[in-house]
């Protein structure tokens, strides 16, 4: 329980990992799907960019008006998790055009209605 | 949209945005935000254009306009990341850029070039994302 | 030999900037001659890809001027190599076939952006095998993931909307766990790179044992999402099923292995095999990929339209490679990446000769093809090799890959699973031999019926020949290609 309280990042990051999770498994709606994907991929970003912190650091960008040798975070997770957001993003917006498609096929965007008119017209498991 | 409000508005911010926009691509290896985050704002601003003035940013930017410069702008990114990264591979030295004065613009070698097409490129599709949803078709 | 060492980049540059021009040509010939072309040429450049390695051995590369653990490195052995001529290859017989039917599925002023989204698929692919680096690969898994659902989806209906929904949801999932497992081992070791990785986590690992099971664990669920590991297959026959024909040729035979060849070499190269026998991964695996071999046949037996059944016959055959994987020696990784091989041949033909028998017919119900066999006889010829080699006849692949598996079951002492594989054959035959039975035999009930032309002009079904030769040629040379990957696995 200490550590659970000492290392807050990784509990808020799990924490709304498993949040983001569910939602995108339990609910119904598609939209709701896709807003428990982006929960989901930002508290891994979170977590991996929390990996960068050491203490007593500034941000990592040189500024002309100050001394060039400081203290320094680590800059290497943060320019990985730019890509990793890049990601994130692409695949809501195609989620989010196949959402507009499902809902001119269907006409509604409720995942069990949408399964009670495929088996409607299905006769096969 | 036809508010009043909304156009008189466009008059005056629609501008500044994009220059806001292009100082954040310009600046990409100096400060925070480079081709991704400027090219989102510049489209929010054509975005907000095209909401005061539909039919006119129809015949501006069109498919075909949207569609060039897409492929042209990855076409240029693509080549001159190929060139530099078969260049860093045979001769094992990373590459002096054009002038060595730092916190200049023209510091950091060919990165302004690639922010740039990463801005045009992330501009174009975004706002051809915006126009898919508010109309059905580019 | 600087030189002939940056093919691997070429292949991936070429084919992703050829993908961006093609949206700007007018005319369709135009983009098949370039399509063709390039995937011609990268066949070749992984055909030297081959011979360097056998000349010099495996080697590394650094993609741009900075050096492994500030940069990314690709390291090219000899699973890469083969995988990169597997890769090409089969595309390559894929779009020659697509270029004479990919007009009858979707529209006409989308076939070149088809194109594009299948030279972003190839290069995404060729990039998770190259890796050397572990965030790299799964930017680059996730490029497989959003360019095959456009792939589906491009055939605009409803089943599509919904099968490549839940293929892109499931997919999601299956990502973000992969990520959080890279989280937690970046978080213990401090490197990307595999190397690097590997050097950090012998020194570690027996503090922090709950993190490296942890770890595997979550990268094992998110790859066996994207490779259909048995529970978790769910979106695999709605999305092979509904996709166009070279689609699901593509979807089958390339795109459920590059996240196994990645897995693989995590398992392998990452953590290494006695760190893992410690922990009770591989006994999941093993009963998960043996539930896979026996419920998707199983499963594949109830379906009533043909291209599902070839669907759930995929599911089963993933099974055995779980089943190999799951066994925990080397013999069993080396297993799995032949029959990775052996499956992607076979069925890539069974589903171009399925397509090419539904687009001539019009018919889609399995119970529909009776007599086809006298009007399609090449077709159904190609199609009956592949079942062939599926239920495990001698002289072709699926025999040869069965062969061992179970002489590597023998070698780990499980010798209870040697019943499961002749099982899963048996299973095969039941759901496989009708087809072909009926095809040549059956009384073909067609009164009152409008006829259409069935017969296919030579040029279309050279495609299928090619890969029926290729297929058996790749039994002839099992001993090679098993020895070349037994070699491959050893980096160090």
């Amino acid at each position: 329980m200490d550590n659970l309280m000492t290392n807050y990042y990784d509990s808020a990051s799990m924490i709304l990992f498993g949040v983001g999770f569910m939602t995108l498994l339990l609910n119904n709606n598609l939209i709701k799907k896709i807003i428990g994907m982006n929960i989901m991929d930002t508290s891994i970003f979170l977590f991996f960019i929390t990996k960068g912190y050491i203490e007593g650091g500034r941000a990592p960008i040189y500024a002309a008006t100050q001394s060039q040798s400081q203290n320094f975070m680590n800059p290497l997770p943060s320019a990985l998790m730019l890509t990793g957001i890049v990601v994130a993003v692409s695949t809501t917006a195609f989620a989010l055009a196949l959402t507009i498609r499902i809902h001119d096929a269907y006409g509604t965007i409720e995942l069990d209605k949408v399964i009670e008119k495929r088996g409607l017209q299905n006769e096969q498991p | 949209m036809k508010s009043l409000i909304l156009k008189e508005v466009n008059r005056f911010t629609v501008i500044i945005i994009y220059m806001f926009g292009l100082y954040i691509i310009l600046h990409g290896h100096l400060s925070p935000g480079g081709g991704f985050a400027g090219g989102t704002i510049i489209s929010a601003g054509l975005v907000f254009y095209k909401l005061v003035y539909p039919e006119r940013s129809k015949r501006i930017i069109n498919k075909d306009v949207l569609m060039k410069s897409i492929c042209g702008a990855i076409t240029v990114y693509g080549l001159l990341k190929s060139y530099h990264i078969l260049h860093g591979i045979l001769n094992h030295t990373a590459e002096k850029s054009l002038s060595q004065v730092p916190f200049a613009i023209y510091s950091a070698g060919s990165l302004l070039v690639l922010n740039c097409c990463v801005g045009v490129i992330v501009a174009c599709t975004f706002y051809s994302v915006a126009t898919l949803f508010l109309e059905g078709d580019l | 030999m600087n030189n002939l060492k940056v093919f691997p980049i070429i292949i991936i540059l070429l084919l992703l900037l050829t993908a961006f021009v093609m949206p700007l040509i007018k005319k369709r010939k135009g983009v098949f001659f370039l399509s063709l072309t390039t995937v011609a040429a990268t066949f070749l450049l992984s055909a030297g890809m081959l011979r360097t390695v056998n000349l010099v051995g495996s080697y590394f590369i650094k993609v741009g001027p900075y050096e492994a653990p500030w940069g990314i490195a690709f390291h090219i052995g000899y699973i890469e190599a083969l995988m990169a001529l597997l890769f090409t290859g089969v595309t390559l017989m894929i779009s020659w076939y697509g270029v004479y039917s990919i007009h009858k599925d979707i529209k006409e002023d989308h076939i070149k952006y088809y194109f594009t989204l299948v030279h972003i698929l190839l290069a995404a692919l060729l990039g998770v095998v190259f890796t050397n680096d572990l965030f790299n690969g799964y930017v680059f898994i996730e490029a497989v993931t959003l360019s095959s659902c456009g792939i589906i989806i491009i055939k605009n209906n409803k089943n599509t909307s919904k099968a490549t929904f839940k293929y892109l949801i499931m997919s999601v999932l299956g990502s973000g766990l992969l990520l959080m497992g890279i989280a937690f081992l970046y978080a213990i070791t401090g490197q990307l790179n595999i190397i690097a990785i590997n050097n950090e986590l012998v020194k570690v690992a027996a503090s922090k044992q709950n993190i490296v099971t942890i770890s595997l664990s979550l990268i094992m669920v998110g790859l066996g999402v994207k490779s259909a590991l048995f529970p978790l297959h769910t979106w695999l026959p709605d999305a092979h099923s509904s996709a166009p024909t070279t689609s699901s040729a593509l979807l089958s035979s390339l795109v459920l292995k590059a996240p196994i060849v990645f897995l693989i070499k995590v398992i392998y190269q990452v953590y290494g095999l006695e760190v893992i026998r410690e922990t009770p991964i591989f006994s999941i695996l093993l009963f998960l990929g043996v539930a896979g071999m026996i419920l998707g046949s199983v499963f594949a037996i109830y379906q009533k339209e043909i291209k599902r059944v070839i669907a759930y016959s995929t599911v089963a055959q993933m099974g055995y490679i779980f089943f190999g994987i799951g066994l925990g020696t080397e013999m069993g990784l080396m297993v799995s990446l032949f029959h990775v091989f052996a499956h992607a041949l076979t069925k890539a033909m069974l589903f171009l000769c399925v397509g090419s028998m539904i687009e001539q017919s019009g018919y889609k119900y399995k119970d529909e093809f009776r007599g086809i066999g006298k009007e399609m006889p090449v077709t159904l010829g190609a199609f009956t090799l592949g079942a062939l080699s599926m239920v495990g006849i001698p002289i072709f692949p699926g025999f040869i890959s069965k062969w061992y598996f179970s002489i590597a079951t023998i070698n780990a002492n499980q010798y209870i699973f040697l019943a499961f594989i002749l099982a899963s054959s048996l299973l095969n035959a039941v759901y496989y031999f009708p087809i072909v039975i009926n095809g040549y035999f059956g009384i073909d009930n067609v009164k009152g019926k409008i006829y259409k032309s069935k017969y296919k002009p030579i040029k279309e079904v050279l495609p299928l020949a090619v890969l029926a030769i290729a297929m058996v040629m790749i039994s002839g040379y099992s001993s090679v290609l098993l020895e070349f990957f037994k070699l491959g696995l050893n980096i160090k």
